[in-house]
């Protein structure tokens, strides 16, 4: 991976980030009403609105807007909740921990779990096994994630109480330490792996398929002829080349992990984007909204960015070009 | 033959069938042949012949499904190959016998150094060795095959080595352990001319360093006349003709061989078009009844034994087989003249 | 099967199809294409999950459809005893309301039918348009048309959809619209690699040396053999495109007109610890319509793989 290529990908995230922004501007302008009410809300304090005008140059002409609008959000400036009354950029950045760790524990657990799966039943495939998984798999991709959510709390918390059912930490626990954490943990299990296991089919399917062309291959035959054993074979030799479509679609799935985690923070009361998504909703605080939208576009921006470079690192034959 | 040394490969009546859509595929239909120590063993014949799958099922190397080895044994040194547990197999392969495939391009790993993988294959049998020693050994083995500038060229990837260069390294893997037998599969078929000839001197040396005995798998004659000791040849999943490379080359007793023969380039004939058999290889999932051959066939004319009666091999001269109902009508009017050039190579 | 045993296999005569394509007659290929097409069908219905993918889909379009017929009820009209458990009556309940859950499913069928079925179409137009433009002129204008299909594969629709539906109001019009234009990337790309696949086949070729002119031969020759193909893949988005309404129905961003499988999954969530009926039936059904439509374009990819 030259740098001259990374200096050349970085620059086609150019037109998507000004996309992106540009998206943002066209709803602020073309949603019914005043502008000033997509970036401070309607609170009605007139002196504010005249704040914000003044700050987002909302007399100004169209282009220099978009110009000032740009500046602003480049800056961090998202406006100003008027909900709560303080910049969109700190609230926002309050929840983005909690969904993070929703998420990452979710991408984390279907990547594994989608990958031993899938060298599960390639290493015997069309069999019993084999239907019971995929059929399995295949039938929770296609169940709503929040469906999946409450079907978790319906068993596996209210029927059974093994888990919680809502939020990140038990009420009134103040402890620290290692309890807070295994607390956390407690939480987050159900939420996370109902989260992963709607991701996982992605990533199971792609291992399976690429398991199979693998197996079937003249480099996987010289390594049986070598005389490794099954697993070094499985692993080493035939696992090795799906692992890079599987390491791209993982990041490449950054946008549908995010989303799933939104509607999730639904359904387990998750501290997280989704919660105060649904708050803003409900309470029409549209900058919180709008920035809301604004990040998760650039996260899922960089999170492709990161996947290419990862791709470009892992096959040797486009490192080296 | 008794006279020979016990072979150290013994493949008997092997009968290897496959399970597809169509139906069965008849690849391997009671194949036997021996291959003695030390002797280099010629297996020809056209692609679909099944000269490869008796090899890889004797390897346990043929994905079953849609494989399944029906019957017969491949005797290695008194074992049974077929009748090993996958563990002991596992430690008979690239150990005892050892193979190189047709397509260097693909049977290395693209994600792996060259080095890598051979001294992969120097620890699968000798889990003792350090990595740094068996990188060490990858190395020696590297250069015994003639690969230039082994030290560095061992931490390069594949794509970044020619065809020729990869099969070098192919070979190198094959000879880690002094195998036994080294079975080359079609070896010099993926590859340009110039570079056929220098990997078949290759393998030539590495025999006469390991001693081991060589099954070398081809559909070229040419490499045959200039490698083997004993030919055997494969038509429809069957052995049709085996015997020394001069007596097989002199005096075809199989309508198939003789074709074979006559369809070598030849210096007199230089810019005539080449002769073919007439016809295809036949449909192994249903084969043609009697001898398989008999549709394609210049000595038959219309004869109902060839319909009818599968023709088994017969002596024919000094350890010469042959399979054919009328062979001694072709030792007597040859359907193509000995290419004694190519025999002569 | 002949990858994993190796060259030796070769000589099973599995070309015939191949065979036979590539000797289709010089200029009259419709013919060629309906008996394709009717081969396709007959494939489909060999396989397990051509079977169920079709049967799914039928039910869910069927149920849509004949809604207020197989309705017992007014899905908003409050009829009964509130949070009554599955029932004679009222075979999946009622809700907090009394409303009688059936016939809220059957009516939120409905109305994914009419959000999936005019997204259908718009993403067909689209993506069938820039894809074919895209491989057909090619050069600057193939570049740029690509790069916007990578924007908008890249832009997250889910949360695209929210702020659209925050900033304008709630309505299945905007729904279908936010929807439609944002999700045809991944068929634009399918067309253009199945196109330009096209155009190299000998076919294609002859209709040319015919004299038809380079538009006429897209319409005709190369767009009919390149749908199947794109078909798959539109039942693939489409089963997200139903999600994804699915899921803004459960965070309240439904037409609030119509009754929604996801508005009522939202409405069951409150009552989980009482009424577990509001939360399975509505899943269930939105489960069944996206596996109907996976399963449909998964055998579909099947069929044409293998008859390449």
């Amino acid at each position: 991976m030259t740098l001259r290529y990374v200096g050349w990908r970085l620059l086609q995230v150019v037109p998507t980030a000004a996309a992106i922004l540009l998206i943002g501007f066209l709803l602020i302008h073309l949603a019914p009403g005043d502008p000033v009410l997509a970036l401070a809300g309607e609170s009605g304090n007139a002196e504010y609105y005249a704040f914000i005008r003044a700050k987002f140059g909302l007399d100004q002409p169209l282009p220099q807007q978009l110009l000032t609008y740009t500046g602003r959000v480049l800056q961090a400036d998202l406006g100003t909740s008027y909900l709560q009354g303080r910049p969109v950029a700190d609230i926002v950045a309050e929840r983005i921990p909690a969904t993070i760790l929703l998420s990452a524990t979710a991408l984390a657990l279907s990547s594994i779990g989608g990958v031993l799966l899938g060298v599960y039943v390639a290493a015997r495939p069309h069999g019993v096994r084999d239907t019971t998984v995929s059929s399995t798999v295949l039938a929770v991709y296609a169940a709503p994630v929040f469906w999946l959510g409450q079907l978790a709390i319906l068993l596996l918390a209210l029927r059974t109480g093994w888990f919680p059912v809502q939020g990140m930490r038990s009420p009134g626990s103040n402890a620290g330490g290692l309890a807070a954490l295994l607390d956390i943990a407690h939480h987050l299990a159900l939420p996370a792996v109902v989260l992963a296991s709607q991701e996982l089919a992605a990533v199971y399917r792609l291992t399976r398929a690429g398991l199979a062309d693998e197996l079937a291959s003249d480099h996987v035959r010289t390594a049986r002829a070598k005389g490794l054993s099954g697993r070094r074979v499985m692993l080493k030799h035939a696992l090795r080349r799906p692992l890079v479509p599987v390491a791209t679609v993982i990041g490449g799935r950054a946008g549908h992990v995010l989303s799933g985690a939104v509607v999730i923070e639904v359904v387990f009361g998750w501290p997280g984007l989704g919660r105060l998504l649904l708050n803003s909703l409900q309470s029409r605080d549209t900058p919180v909204v709008l920035g809301i939208f604004l990040v998760v576009a650039f996260a899922v921006v960089l999170a492709n960015l990161a996947t290419d470079f990862a791709y470009r690192w892992l096959d040797p034959r486009v490192r080296y070009r | 033959m008794s006279e020979r040394n016990d072979p150290v490969l013994s493949i008997r009546d092997l009968v290897v069938r496959f399970d597809v859509p169509e139906g069965t595929v008849h690849a391997v239909e009671g194949v036997s042949y021996d291959v003695g120590p030390g002797e280099t063993l010629g297996v020809v014949g056209e692609s679909g012949c099944g000269k490869s799958v008796t090899v890889m099922a004797a390897l346990g190397l043929l994905p079953c499904p849609p494989a399944r080895v029906v019957g017969g044994e491949a005797v290695l040194e008194g074992r049974d190959l077929l009748r090993l547990s996958p563990r002991e197999l596992r430690s008979v392969r690239g150990k005892e016998i050892a193979m190189v495939f047709q397509d260097p391009m693909t049977s290395l790993h693209p994600a792996y150094t060259v080095g890598d993988q051979v001294a992969e294959a120097v620890r699968a049998h000798d889990a003792g060795r350090s990595g740094q020693a068996a990188w060490g050994r990858a190395v020696e083995l590297l250069e015994l095959v003639g690969v230039p500038d082994a030290g560095a060229r061992a931490r390069t990837y594949p794509h970044q080595w020619s065809g020729g260069m990869r099969q070098r390294a192919m070979i190198a893997m094959a000879i880690a352990h002094r195998p036994k037998v080294l079975i080359a599969d079609e070896p010099t078929t993926a590859l340009d001319v110039t570079v056929q000839a220098q990997v078949l001197d290759v393998l030539r040396q590495v025999q006469q360093e390991t001693s081991s005995a060589i099954v070398l798998i081809t559909h070229d004659l040419g490499v045959i006349a200039e490698m083997a000791d004993r030919v055997v040849v494969m038509y429809a999943g069957r052995v049709v003709e085996t015997g020394d490379t001069t007596a097989i080359f002199r005096t075809p007793h199989h309508p198939y061989t003789a074709g074979l023969l006559a369809c070598l380039p030849r210096l007199e004939l230089e810019g005539q078009p080449l002769p073919a058999i007439p016809g295809a290889p036949p449909n192994l999932v249903d084969p043609p009844a009697g001898c398989a051959f008999h549709p394609r066939c210049g000595l038959r004319q219309g004869r109902a034994r060839c319909v009818v009666e599968v023709p088994a091999l017969a002596d024919v001269g000094e350890g010469h087989r042959a399979a054919c109902h009328f062979s001694e009508e072709l030792a007597k009017t040859p359907l193509a003249a000995p290419p004694e050039t190519a025999a002569r190579r | 099967m002949s990858a994993p045993t190796g060259p030796d296999a070769t000589s099973l005569d599995r070309d015939v199809d191949a065979s036979a394509g590539t000797e289709l007659p010089a200029v009259r290929l419709g013919a060629a294409v309906a008996t394709s097409r009717r081969r396709i069908v007959r494939r489909l219905l060999r396989r397990p999950a051509g079977v169920v993918g079709i049967a799914l889909t039928g039910a869910v379009v069927a149920v849509g459809l004949l809604a207020p017929v197989l309705a017992p009820f007014d899905p908003f009209a409050v009829v009964g005893p509130s949070l009554s458990p599955p029932s004679g009556a009222h075979p999946m309940g009622t809700d907090a309301l009394g409303r009688d859950l059936l016939s809220g499913v059957i009516f939120g069928a409905r109305t994914s039918l009419v959000v999936v079925g005019l997204v259908g179409v718009l993403v067909l137009v689209i993506g069938v348009a820039i894809g074919t433009i895209s491989s057909y002129l090619g050069g600057w204008t193939d570049d740029l048309l690509m790069r916007m299909t990578e924007l908008f594969q890249v832009l997250p629709r889910f949360f695209l959809a929210i702020v659209v539906i925050a900033f304008f109001g709630a309505g299945l019009g905007l729904l279908v619209l936010v929807l439609g234009l944002t999700s045809w990337a991944l068929l634009a790309r399918v067309v253009r690699s199945e196109v330009l696949s096209l155009k190299e086949r000998e076919f294609v070729e002859a209709a040319r040396a015919s004299g038809a002119s380079g538009a006429r031969i897209v319409v005709q020759d190369i767009l009919p053999n390149a749908l199947p193909a794109g078909l798959a893949f539109l039942g693939l988005i489409l089963a997200q495109v139903l999600l994804i309404e699915a899921s803004l129905g459960f965070i309240g961003l439904g037409d609030p007109n119509v009754v929604s499988w996801g508005y009522l999954a939202s409405q069951a969530q409150r009552f989980l610890r009482v009424a577990w009926w509001m939360s399975v039936f509505p899943g269930l059904a939105i489960a069944v319509a996206v596996l109907g439509l996976n399963l449909l374009s998964d055998a579909l990819t099947d069929v044409l793989g293998s008859s390449r």
